[in-house]
């Protein structure tokens, strides 16, 4: 049986989109506000803050905010738990923040036993007997899934397998996005901020579940151990 | 057909692209600082501002590199760490008392939804000093135990405490929770 090993390449990210000040993103406004520690805030690096765009380094998390889009990711582990504590604390803060529509996301990585199994593992995704007629050594480069996660409020969930980008040959990459629409969770008047955070801290850790559960479920049915 | 969704991850270049800062690799010789090509900025309104012009109404202090009239901006050299973590198992714990030198927790498990509810005993050497403040009965923190492999290859065993933060409770928060509860309060006992 093929086998395929978990990578240490791990992502995990919390995107917003709405109406954001870049400018209030400084690591001063997180560590007065007790979201970081102050020594997080003393080691920040910041690329820049202003009030288009801002994109700051902290130790365990990288956040980028323009008007209309905020992103803090992490692809260290250990942080994923603290990323959604962070964000969550956030826009508890700043509760009158517009927020349209938000999505989790998780990326992970794996590498296959041998290049046959790597690439049987891609037939088994995209069978390529619908383009052996047209094309000349068909292969997979990308292939995205899209469904809905049991008990989950979102309004879509997509898979996307893909080779590897950034590591070495033999491995594939899974992203997991899922996205919330608030004009379709908002049932009063509560304001949208307010309702992303609440829907945030109850499908987090669900969510990362739910990434770990798909991609042995896929696994499974292809018939690859994953390790 | 699916589409990409608007709330995925994306990569810097991308991400600049898509707040309409298209910003190319180039480098000042004279400094080596990164500048921005004289294009279109970010916002909303973009289509009827050019850089320029929104560079002169920005609040944001620029350094201007000698011999160029555009704001400096500085993208870090990798967007994420490098040292890799393996993370064997995962709690999620909850301060149950606090002694001399020690504290006591109880654990959920993380890595495995499934399995019951532990206790253990943390030595308060184990915490870092900006979080001992945060060190007290209910205080919620986070334990890992894995390895790291810094960017030499070297492997440490790790065993990890990071206490959780919460935002500060300011009377305009408290306010807002008031209220709040009063409209929910009004709206369940209106149903009853």
């Amino acid at each position: 049986m093929a086998t395929a090993t978990k990578s240490d390449r791990q992502l995990s990210s919390i995107v917003g989109i709405g109406s954001f000040n870049p400018a209030i993103f400084h690591p001063i406004w997180f560590e007065k506000n007790n979201l970081i520690a102050p020594s997080e805030c003393e080691t920040a690096d910041i690329s820049i803050i202003s009030n288009e765009v801002s994109v700051v380094k902290f130790e365990s998390f990288l956040l980028k905010s323009t008007t209309d889009r905020f992103s803090i990711e992490s692809d260290d582990i250990r942080r994923f738990q603290p990323l959604c504590d962070l964000v969550v604390g956030t826009f508890t803060i700043l509760e009158h923040t517009p927020v349209v529509a938000f999505g989790m996301n998780n990326h992970q990585e794996f590498v296959f036993d041998s290049f046959d199994s790597w690439n049987n593992f891609g037939h088994n995704c995209a069978p390529k007997n619908l383009w052996n007629l047209s094309l000349l050594e068909p292969g997979m480069r990308k292939l995205t899934i899209e469904g809905r996660r049991e008990n989950s409020k979102s309004q879509r969930i997509q898979v996307t397998v893909e080779p590897s980008k950034k590591l070495e040959d033999n491995a594939v990459q899974f992203s997991l996005n899922e996205h919330y629409e608030m004009a379709q969770l908002q049932a009063d008047e509560t304001p949208t901020a307010l309702k992303f955070v609440e829907i945030l801290q109850d499908s987090w850790q669900g969510f990362l579940n739910y990434s770990d559960e798909a991609i042995s479920s896929v696994f499974k049915a292809a018939e690859v151990d994953k390790q | 057909m699916t589409t990409i969704s608007a709330t995925e991850a994306i990569e810097d270049v991308r991400f600049l692209d898509d707040a309409e800062a298209v910003l190319e690799n180039k480098t000042n010789p004279l400094t080596g600082d990164w500048v921005l090509p004289p294009k279109r900025f970010s916002g909303s309104d973009s289509t009827s501002e050019s850089f320029d012009e929104k560079n002169k109404r920005s609040d944001s202090k620029s350094v201007m590199a000698e011999g160029y009239s555009k704001p400096l901006i500085k993208l870090p050299p990798g967007t994420l760490p490098r040292e890799r973590v393996k993370v064997l198992q995962q709690w999620e714990c909850v301060v149950t008392q606090v002694c001399e030198d020690s504290f006591l927790a109880e654990l959920a498990d993380l890595t495995e939804p499934g399995n019951p509810l532990e206790l253990a005993e943390f030595s308060f050497e184990e915490v870092s000093l900006d979080d001992r403040k945060l060190l007290e009965v209910e205080a919620v923190f986070y334990w890992c135990i894995g390895y790291t492999t810094s960017k030499s290859g070297q492997v440490q065993r790790i065993s990890e405490i990071r206490f959780k933060r919460s935002p500060k409770w300011t009377r305009a928060l408290l306010n807002s929770i008031d209220k709040r509860s009063a409209e929910m309060y009004e709206q369940f006992s209106g149903d009853s």
